[in-house]
């Protein structure tokens, strides 16, 4: 197989009849009509990087349409080949059978070619994550260096496939795509401490990352407010640190978990936030608490510097007894994974310096500050990772402070001087982090907890920025760092802190606002027109409904028959919908 | 009351999320929530530490004979034993009456035998002093009392709606209890709304809520004692009510043809409403917002550009009679259709630049000698509408806009108020001696980060400078959710529980103002809703229910 190479700006030549485009979605916008080019019913999303198609299409035959692959018995693919009928063929839509005569017109079948004929367990950071896919009227092909690049295809694949308003399943008779991620982490913070998130959420979330090709979750998964993770060697964490016996995740569940994720080619990085952070993890354990004091009275809060209680106090050898135990168990559970994160953020060391046996300690060690401390704390514990065989991820404030990390560090920047007026911009630790030789991660203006209402960015065009202001964040903006460093710059996160977000919300707050992230961290920078951007982002979230995630509109108008509320709703339907 | 007490929150520091907010030691971890507290707050409520338990098999209401024939009465005992008894699968019960109770969820936590020694609610007894009404209205006596101080209790109330209300609180004071299963304490109610008018709106054009949708939030409402749904149901971007007189207008004026209202849909919407002491006040609103009007039925303005017609439409169009022919046969249709007394016609935004453009209407203007002042041209269709909608028998509901253009309206008109600054709108709009509405600082869809709620809690109908005669013309306010970036994906979950906040600061008593005081019961009523099924998303920060939502 041959395949030409083109690097430069993609072209989107779907052109449908209007006819077809009309069926799925129709735009009404009678006061103020949006600039921008209105998409195709079946343009994907994230923007491929190369992808061209002719304006012609062909049917599918529900009953006559084969797809499979050159890997057999190899459970990522058999399973997502399974899991996906229902997105080819939504169960709710009764679908027309096109006429068998005309055979030129039908998409007989796709076959997926892995080249590399081996069934990987479980995603890598670096793994290839390309594919391209080809349709030549009755015939497609994916073609993937590895599974996960097969994953990616069929992905495509199904967001290829549209239904005409007289209900047949079509998709352009020709298409030629290459396509490849820039950036190798994609990932999605869910934060299931503040609030608790039922595991079928979830596992909607896990379905909604595939759909964007997102392909990491950052699972914080305990923090002050609540321990809601299992603990085979320390049941007390959830008896005393969740909210309650029924908001936990037992191995069970976090299995099935980790299982769903990889299935869809998720990596699944649990965060265990030390020493900071951890008031639930002290309900269990109030000895791995600083007495904070007050003069000379322990246990005092003082408004604004400290609290009663508080940070692990890391001049006790239990704690790191502790610390041992517990992330060999949770290398254990985790087991395909080989980064934890480990937290390490918002240290605040009033505490620890108002405590005499921290300060003689401090004395003893010739230690003369809270950072030193930390470093301490810190290094003893990424040490002790790798003497577990893991590799660590972390916030940067342990870095910030100097600590020498092991060089296979992966550091997430969340800090900006939009956030904290003497922090410098991302983009300067970014550069430095990777200079310095790490692997960084960034987060910083990607905090989709914080909403706003939709703004129009000018009288004449009712952009919705509130879906948008992420879309043309460059990550490589104002970066320093050489070749090598712009190689450690491996992608971003978006993240839904969860103090006003739980199973009510988290679904509809999170998509299709993520998307736009999702397209940024996939697509080629010249991807970055969000007038012509947010019709296309309105299709796939109208294709994210119709795959039962209710994700919230964000143009006027309607998606088909298959919204929330309504008798064809996918969203209670059983295949999409993991309540057992 | 909740027995096994909680390990509370040891130390005080904050719950953040990455140096987005201050450091401040006071915050608790997370919120905690009152047990067994209504919302909104009764006007007196006294309680005391004797529990009752409550048990499926062991309770009943009584009822007098004024009630007896009251068959609002006889659903409302139905749907609240199930409510009160079976929380989770009453939703599941209300949309479809066949379906079956969740037993596993549902099962009683007590069995009577473990009851044997604890004293129980046997009953409570609804009196009603006047024969029922069929539909609330604006003047509608919504007081009770309830009376928890023996195996029996005692629900009394003027009318059935007040009756309604009572049940809803009755409701708030069971609670799920260690010990008891369901208690309730030894409490004694005095109640009555501050405002009569306590509404929601919900805007069905910008996009499509089907009616299963909006039913569960009529339930929200009725469980936040909210008595008026504001029915934004056309607007520009589409129009999904299936007229019978016009079936061309949803036939091409709705999105598609199965996002509609038919007549079915709307009655057993109003039948639903009616059941819980809700009006429905339908807004057809006019000259503007009516893009989706004009599709097929020539009634919009033709706009011109460069002396001819560029095919795009502006407002109704006020020259030609015709206009108000159709708008003569749509209102006394919608007059039939809508039972309350009020109609809400709009009359907002209307954009002038159309009528300018247009030769006939620039004639018409010359002719009506109306100059160039094109206010005076709205103020005539005003004008005609409110007449025709009056001859019907009607009352109405307007935007602001029409008493801000000087047309003569109906004295029992009600005028809703959006703009700010809402103190001075109110008393301009109070003084000319009109039954005022507030909205202004209700309007949900503008979402924000973090408890937004207070700000809504803080707003008061009467923080104005007027008589006293002047604070009693208002009648009340409106939480508004537009629907722009809404639909039925997120409607419930935005507007829950913050319209609850509007809620109570329609219906408690002004003094009732301390967020901080509410918060506990607000988190209270937040995990209630989703107990019956109802998404209402956090708004306190960090939390959790006994009871999550899952879908």
């Amino acid at each position: 197989m041959s395949y030409r190479l083109h690097i430069f700006q993609c072209l989107l030549t779907f052109i449908i009849s209007i006819h077809h485009v009309y069926s799925l979605i129709d735009y009404i916008e009678a006061k103020y009509p949006l600039k921008g080019k209105p998409s195709a019913p079946n343009a994907p999303w994230p923007q491929p990087q190369y992808l061209n198609a002719s304006s012609d299409y062909v049917y599918i035959d529900p009953n006559f349409f084969v797809i499979h692959s050159n890997l057999k018995d190899c459970d990522v693919i058999d399973n997502a080949l399974q899991r996906y009928k229902s997105i080819f063929f939504p169960p709710k839509i009764s679908i027309q059978n096109p006429d068998r005569l005309d055979e030129s017109r039908i998409l007989l079948s796709v076959f997926i070619l892995i080249q590399s004929k081996q069934c990987h367990t479980y995603p890598q950071l670096r793994d290839d994550q390309s594919y391209n896919l080809t349709i030549e009227s009755s015939y497609g092909i994916i073609y993937a260096e590895n599974v996960w690049g097969a994953l990616n295809g069929i992905e495509t694949f199904s967001q290829l496939l549209f239904i005409t308003g007289d209900n047949y399943l079509a998709t352009n008779a020709s298409v030629y795509i290459q396509d490849w991620p820039r950036f190798p982490y994609r990932g999605i913070l869910l934060d299931t401490a503040r609030h608790f998130l039922p595991v079928p959420i979830i596992k909607q979330h896990l379905d909604a990352m595939a759909s964007n090709k997102f392909n990491v979750l950052h699972w914080h998964i305990t923090d002050d407010q609540s321990w809601p993770f299992v603990s085979e060697t320390f049941p007390q964490l959830t008896e005393k640190g969740a909210f309650s016996s029924a908001h936990v995740y037992t191995a069970e569940n976090v299995q099935d978990i980790i299982e769903h994720a990889r299935l869809r080619g998720i990596r699944t990085i649990p965060e265990f936030d030390t020493p900071g952070h951890v008031a639930a993890l002290g309900r269990a354990f109030p000895e791995f608490l600083t007495d904070c004091y007050n003069g000379s009275i322990p246990c005092q809060a003082i408004y604004g510097v400290h609290a009663e209680r508080e940070i692990l106090d890391p001049t006790k050898a239990e704690v790191y007894n502790f610390m041992n135990e517990f992330l060999k168990e949770v290398k254990g559970v985790f087991k395909y994974e080989p980064y934890i994160h480990l937290g390490m953020d918002e240290v605040y060391p009033a505490c620890w310096l108002s405590n005499p046996s921290i300060e003689n300690f401090l004395n003893e060690n010739n230690m003369s500050n809270g950072t030193d401390l930390m470093s301490y704390y810190s290094s003893r514990i990424l040490k002790l990772m790798q003497s577990i065989g893991g590799k660590s991820m972390v916030w940067q404030d342990v870095w910030d402070d100097g600590v020498k990390l092991p060089s296979d560090t992966v550091i997430e920047i969340w800090k900006d001087t939009s956030l904290l007026s003497d922090s410098p911009s991302w983009s300067y630790y970014l550069s430095k982090a990777t200079s310095e030789g790490y692997d960084a991660v960034l987060a910083a203006p990607f905090y989709l907890n914080m909403i706003e209402y939709g703004k129009y960015n000018t009288p004449e065009s009712v952009m919705n920025l509130e879906f948008f202001k992420w879309y043309n964040i460059d990550l490589f903006a104002n970066f320093t760092g050489d070749d090598e460093a712009r190689q450690r710059l491996i992608g971003g996160e978006a993240a839904l802190w969860a103090e006003f977000v739980d199973g009510t919300n988290s679904l509809s707050r999170l998509w299709p606002r993520a998307s736009a992230i999702a397209e940024r961290l996939w697509s080629s920078i010249d991807v970055n027109n969000p007038e012509d951007a947010q019709f296309r982002l309105d299709v796939h979230r109208c294709r994210m409904l119709r795959r039962g995630i209710p994700a919230a509109p964000l143009l006027n108008g309607y998606c088909g028959l298959y919204e929330v509320g309504m008798k064809q709703s996918m969203v209670n339907e059983p295949i999409f919908n993991y309540i057992h | 009351m909740r027995s096994s007490a909680l390990l509370l929150v040891l130390l005080a520091v904050v719950s953040h999320s990455h140096g987005k907010r201050p450091r401040d030691p006071l915050n608790s971890f997370y919120v905690q929530a009152t047990v067994g507290q209504p919302w909104p707050q009764p006007q007196a409520i006294h309680t005391t530490p004797q529990q009752y338990g409550v048990h499926p098999a062991a309770f009943h209401f009584l009822v007098n004979q004024t009630s007896q024939t009251c068959d609002l009465l006889t659903s409302a005992l139905d749907r609240y034993y199930k409510l009160i008894f079976y929380p989770y699968s009453y939703l599941n019960y209300i949309l479809d009456p066949e379906s079956v109770i969740d037993e596993i969820k549902d099962k009683p936590k007590k069995t009577l035998f473990d009851l044997r020694d604890t004293p129980l609610l046997k009953r409570l007894n609804v009196y009603i002093q006047e024969p029922c009404e069929q539909y609330p209205t604006l003047e509608s006596d919504e007081s009770y009392t309830i009376v928890v101080t023996s195996d029996s209790a005692v629900l009394e109330a003027v009318s059935i709606w007040g009756a309604i209300r009572g049940l809803e609180t009755f409701s708030h004071l069971i609670y799920p209890d260690d010990n008891l299963g369901l208690a309730i304490n030894q409490t004694t109610i005095i109640d009555f709304p501050r405002f009569q008018h306590r509404g929601l709106l919900l805007d069905t054009s910008r996009h499509f809520i089907s009616i299963k949708t909006l039913k569960i939030n009529l339930e929200a409402m009725s469980n936040s004692k909210m008595n008026v749904f504001h029915f934004h149901i056309v607007d520009d971007q589409s129009f999904p009510y299936e007229s019978r007189s016009f079936p061309d207008l949803s036939g091409a004026g709705a999105y598609n043809q199965d996002h509609v209202y038919s007549q079915e849909d709307i009655a057993s919407l109003i039948e639903f409403a009616r059941q819980r002491g809700i009006r429905v006040v339908v807004e057809f609103d006019s000259p503007g917002h009516t893009q989706s009007w004009g599709r097929v039925i020539d009634i919009l303005t033709h706009c011109y550009s460069g002396g001819k017609p560029n095919n795009e439409f502006g407002p109704m169009d006020p020259s030609r009679n015709s206009t108000f022919n159709f708008l003569k046969k749509m209102f006394s249709e919608v007059a039939t259709v809508f039972p309350d007394h009020y109609v809400h016609l709009g009359g907002d935004e209307v954009d002038f630049d159309c009528w300018r453009s247009n030769p006939d209407v620039q004639a018409f203007m010359k002719q009506m000698g109306f100059g160039n002042d094109y206010s005076l041209l709205e103020q005539y269709y005003m004008q005609k509408v409110v007449d025709i909608v009056g001859s019907t028998g009607k009352g109405y509901a307007v935007w602001q806009e029409i008493i801000d253009n000087n047309v003569t309206v109906k004295a029992d008109t009600v005028v809703e108020v959006w703009k700010d600054p809402y103190p001075d709108e109110l008393a301009r709009v109070t003084k000319l001696g009109y039954r005022t509405l507030l909205s202004t600082c209700w309007y949900l869809n503008y979402i924000s980060y973090g408890k937004d709620w207070v700000n809504y809690y803080k707003c008061d109908p009467h923080n104005f400078a007027g008589t006293d005669a002047q604070k009693k013309l208002v009648v009340g306010g409106e939480a508004c959710m537009w629907g722009e970036f809404i639909d039925a994906t997120n409607v419930i979950t935005t507007t829950w529980p913050r319209a609850a906040t509007v809620a109570e600061r329609l219906w408690s008593a002004a003094n009732v103002t301390d967020p901080n005081a509410a918060t506990p019961r607000l988190e209270e009523h937040r995990c209630r809703y989703l107990r019956r099924g109802i998404p209402a998303a956090p708004v306190n920060g960090p939390s959790y229910c006994d009871f999550e939502f899952n879908r």
